[in-house]
């Protein structure tokens, strides 16, 4: 007899026909479903099987909408961090972006969903599910003193040099006082380096268990390369993403109708295009660095 | 129901059943793709179906576009 598999997905959607097709394509790639019509019926499973690593929701459902619902689950399953959420949206918006943001979900679907996108979607989840689920266990079932120590180890590490690099910044902004734009670019250009150590600090001590930050990744992409005067051609760009090309090539597309980006035909052949931060993307980044210079050096 | 950030008449309304429609072409959408993803499907119900997948997706598309011309729902 075949053993089923334990559902470790659960999809939520007021469209029954969704529902079965939805679970016809996950299944098409052995991934096992459990399904809910409504927010109600998706919690009363959540109580009762811990086993869900993954939720896919509409966010379009009459009683209570995708959104609130996955923001009730984040505050009644807190216990849960490994909880993956995949929103699916009819139509592209700033307010479900940021949604997703808040949610700290890991990926957003546009209806009608390509399959294919789906599956990859959801196997990047459950894979990153089983990730901090093992980071966690480790962490229970060992002492894990040695770990402990060594996380500490960098953090601080890590710390000091970040207000060396901060106290020496704030230092050049006061004596240029902002209008020395090269030191102002340089300074940018070290708070950029840091937080890139400070990235990979994050991944060296929990590996795929704290999911990538696509849009903001290929962000400070861009904004290196515009500092450093170089070309960013779309497939570099996706690859600085850390995320599957199909996601990264759609936050690229966030961020050019957000207005953070745009294409921009290569000059000496018309078949290359780059991308780059506009006008506004750059300001905005540039805001942010001081801002987070500011902010570390007052914490 | 009515919205006033936006200057169309029943923008609300509109984006509801806007919606709607757009959740009855991805079932279209799915069931189509799912039967393309099938080896065995004779060659001539193939281009059949892939014409009818296009054609649903270019209503999506103008769909989305429509969206965009109602402009973006208020906050609540």
């Amino acid at each position: 007899m075949e053993v089923q598999p334990t559902a470790r997905v659960l999809l939520v959607d007021d469209e029954v026909r969704a529902l079965r097709l939805i679970t016809r394509v996950l299944g098409s790639a052995s991934i096992a479903c459990r399904t809910a019509e409504s927010a109600a019926e998706a919690t009363t499973i959540l109580e009762h099987d811990a086993a869900i690593d993954v939720i896919v929701s509409d966010i379009h459902m009459p009683t209570t909408d995708g959104i609130e619902f996955l923001g009730d689950v984040r505050r009644k399953f807190a216990d849960r961090p490994w909880l993956q959420l995949l929103l699916v949206t009819g139509q592209a918006s700033l307010e479900t972006a940021v949604a997703a943001m808040r949610l700290e979900a890991s990926d957003y679907l546009f209806k009608p969903i390509d399959p294919k996108v789906l599956r990859e979607s959801v196997e990047h989840a459950l894979a990153r599910a089983e990730s901090i689920r093992t980071v966690r266990q480790t962490a229970q079932d060992s002492p894990g003193a040695r770990e402990l120590a060594q996380i500490a180890d960098t953090a601080k590490a890590l710390a000091a040099d970040m207000r060396r690099t901060i106290e020496s910044d704030a230092a050049v902004r006061r004596n240029h006082n902002g209008a020395d734009p090269v030191k102002v670019e340089e300074s940018s250009m070290r708070t950029l380096k840091l937080l890139q150590k400070l990235q990979e600090a994050r991944s060296s001590i929990f590996g795929d268990a704290v999911m990538p930050e696509p849009a903001w990744e290929m962000l400070a992409e861009l904004m290196r390369a515009k500092l450093a005067n170089q070309n960013l051609s779309v497939t570099s760009l996706a690859l600085s993403s850390k995320s599957p090309m199909t996601t990264a090539l759609r936050r690229i597309e966030d961020l050019i109708q957000g207005g953070l980006a745009a294409r921009v035909p290569d000059a000496t052949d018309r078949r290359r295009t780059y991308v780059e931060l506009t006008p506004e993307g750059m300001a905005r980044m540039q805001l942010f660095l001081e801002g987070f210079a500011r902010t570390a050096l007052t914490a | 129901m009515d919205d006033a950030s936006s200057p169309i008449p029943f923008a609300s309304e509109m984006r509801m059943r806007l919606h709607d429609v757009n959740d009855e072409l991805s079932i279209a959408v799915l069931q189509q793709e799912m039967l393309l993803e099938d080896s065995n499907i004779p060659a001539p119900m193939r281009a059949s179906l892939e014409e009818s997948l296009d054609a649903c997706r270019k209503a999506a598309g103008a769909l989305k576009e429509i969206w965009l011309l109602l402009g973006q729902r208020p906050a609540p």
